[in-house]
């Protein structure tokens, strides 16, 4: 693929693999003749793409599909079975001790749950001062003033910062996990669900938050979301994830205004919008497919209203197919 | 996204066809409006709007309801900053005396320190509030 020229973030050919080993139980009955074996689930089956510096890129895709694997290696947090990951031009496993610490600090994650994330016996003063303290970004003098100045750019007071987490509403526990994140001044966020836990009011704070950091730090996002209007409000490019592969990857405006995949066309028709009334509900047609026994060829083709005999042996290939466009659908080779 | 699709249709078949009526507890507004037949929006602990749910969609007329549908991104233009309802939810042990939206409330004034009651001030709507929009209603 065409690396442009300011890639802050290149993932290439990135897969996970995780194996669900037998416990006692399913060794006894394999030894007695059944049919039970391990079993590997592709969670992320050979993924590319970039995200250039200051870009907002939504990762979107049904439950299961490998968007927390995905996040979780960028962040360094899982090791890839297969594939690389480089920051800033640089391949994660040749950076030299010293570089691997810098992009660890470099690339932050933010997840969903405000409270699980937060430790519960600390102050917010040391779950938010404790890692700038160890690498150096303040010390144990101005560990209060540094933290304070965190929470304020985070529209926390920073008269709160001896309080513990159970002392704060849903949406400034998220704002404390976004404090605690831009505390080791970070360029690269990973947002993983980041505001599906908050109330709709709360939600529109901290989408503004996002955007007013983006702003002011100059910071480059991965946002990933099941909610497609809040990712179409905030994201450059959007990245459609099906069955671990990536299915289509678009500017916003083309991919919402004209998807190309038929995945991406059927999950924007789903998206609950505010226009509509009286849905008849549909069931899914067919079984929902599991990433323990994906379909063969094109992953979508028992879904797909346009399935042809070549669908099901032949796996797409993600490609270019207009300039910043890539989907990965036989139909386009016509 | 399947999977919600696949909840509300079990949901929605439930109740046609043993006549249940449900109540769905949410704050995904978006849901709400292809779902439901009436809405009660509530704020603090009180119902403060209540209506058909074309109505309230359309033409909301209690201020939280209208700073609520205005924050949500699809009322918003891409990119920009969206509406956001100014202040935090009260603590519900430490309520002003009034109305309990009054600190939030770009039309509060001195009536908002009583109790406001459920009026109706448009057929078949309930509103808790002195102040609703009805102008921007009527247009
Ligand atoms: N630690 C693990 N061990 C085994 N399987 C795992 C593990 N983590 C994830 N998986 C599996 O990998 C697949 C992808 O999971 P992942 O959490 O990345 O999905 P997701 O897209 O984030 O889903 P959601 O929208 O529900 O958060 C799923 O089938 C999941 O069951
Ligand atoms: S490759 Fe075939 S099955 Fe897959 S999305 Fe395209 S038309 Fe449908
Ligand atoms: S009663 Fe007053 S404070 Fe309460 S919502 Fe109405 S105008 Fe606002
Ligand atoms: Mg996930």
């Amino acid at each position: 693929m065409m690396t442009p020229q300011n890639a802050m973030l290149e993932v290439n050919d990135l897969t996970k693999n995780f194996v669900k080993r037998l416990d006692m139980a399913g060794k006894i009955a394999q030894r007695l003749g059944s049919n039970i074996r391990e079993e590997t689930v592709h969670a992320v089956d050979g993924v590319s793409f970039t995200i250039e510096k200051g870009q907002v890129v939504g990762l979107v895709g049904e439950s299961g599909c490998g968007k927390s694997t995905l996040g979780r290696m960028i962040a360094g947090i899982l090791p890839p079975t297969a594939g690389g990951i480089s920051f800033k031009g640089v391949e994660f496993t040749a950076m030299t001790q010293e570089e691997g610490e810098a992009a660890a600090l470099a690339i932050q994650m933010i997840f969903q749950d405000p409270f699980a994330s937060l430790n519960p016996r600390m102050r917010v003063e040391d779950i938010i001062g404790e890692a700038p303290v160890i690498h150096g970004m303040t010390d144990l003098k101005e560990r209060s003033d540094y933290v304070g100045d965190m929470m304020e750019r985070v529209g926390l007071g920073r008269e709160y910062v001896r309080r513990y987490p159970h002392q704060f509403s849903g949406g400034q526990r998220q704002r404390i996990g976004i404090a605690r994140a831009l505390a080791v001044q970070p360029e690269f966020l990973v947002c993983d669900e980041a505001i599906a836990a908050l109330d709709v009011s709360i939600q529109a704070q901290v989408i503004n938050l996002f955007m007013d950091l983006r702003e002011d730090l100059d910071l480059t996002y991965l946002f990933i979301s099941h909610d497609l209007s809040v990712v179409e409000h905030i994201s450059d490019r959007v990245v459609i994830m099906y069955l671990g592969r990536i299915v289509e990857t678009a500017p916003t405006d083309e991919l919402f205004d004209k998807p190309n995949h038929p995945y991406t066309t059927a999950l924007l028709n789903e998206v609950p919008r505010l226009d509509q009334r009286g849905i008849e509900y549909e069931p899914v047609s067919g079984e929902i497919p599991s990433p323990l026994d994906p379909p063969s060829g094109c992953h979508f083709h028992p879904r797909c209203p346009h399935v042809t005999d070549r669908c099901t042996i032949e796996v797409p290939v993600l490609r270019e197919i207009a300039p910043g466009r890539l989907s990965a659908c036989h139909l386009n080779d016509q | 996204m399947t999977i919600q699709g696949q909840i509300l249709y079990e949901a929605q078949k439930l109740c046609r066809e043993t006549g249940t009526a449900m109540i769905w507890i949410t704050h995904d507004l978006a849901v709400v409006a292809g779902l439901v037949d009436k809405i009660c929006v509530m704020y603090a602990g009180r119902i403060v709007e209540q209506g058909a749910i074309s109505d309230v969609l359309d033409n909301p007329v209690h201020p939280y309801t209208v700073g609520l549908l205005g924050s949500v991104p699809g009322h918003n233009t891409r990119g920009e900053r969206l509406y956001q309802i100014p202040g935090m939810t009260p603590s519900l042990l430490n309520l002003p005396t009034g109305c309990a939206f009054q600190a939030r409330c770009p039309r509060a004034d001195e009536a908002c320190t009583a109790e406001p009651n459920i009026t109706q001030p448009l057929a078949n709507r309930n509103v808790r509030c002195f102040h609703p929009y009805l102008q921007e209603a009527a247009e």
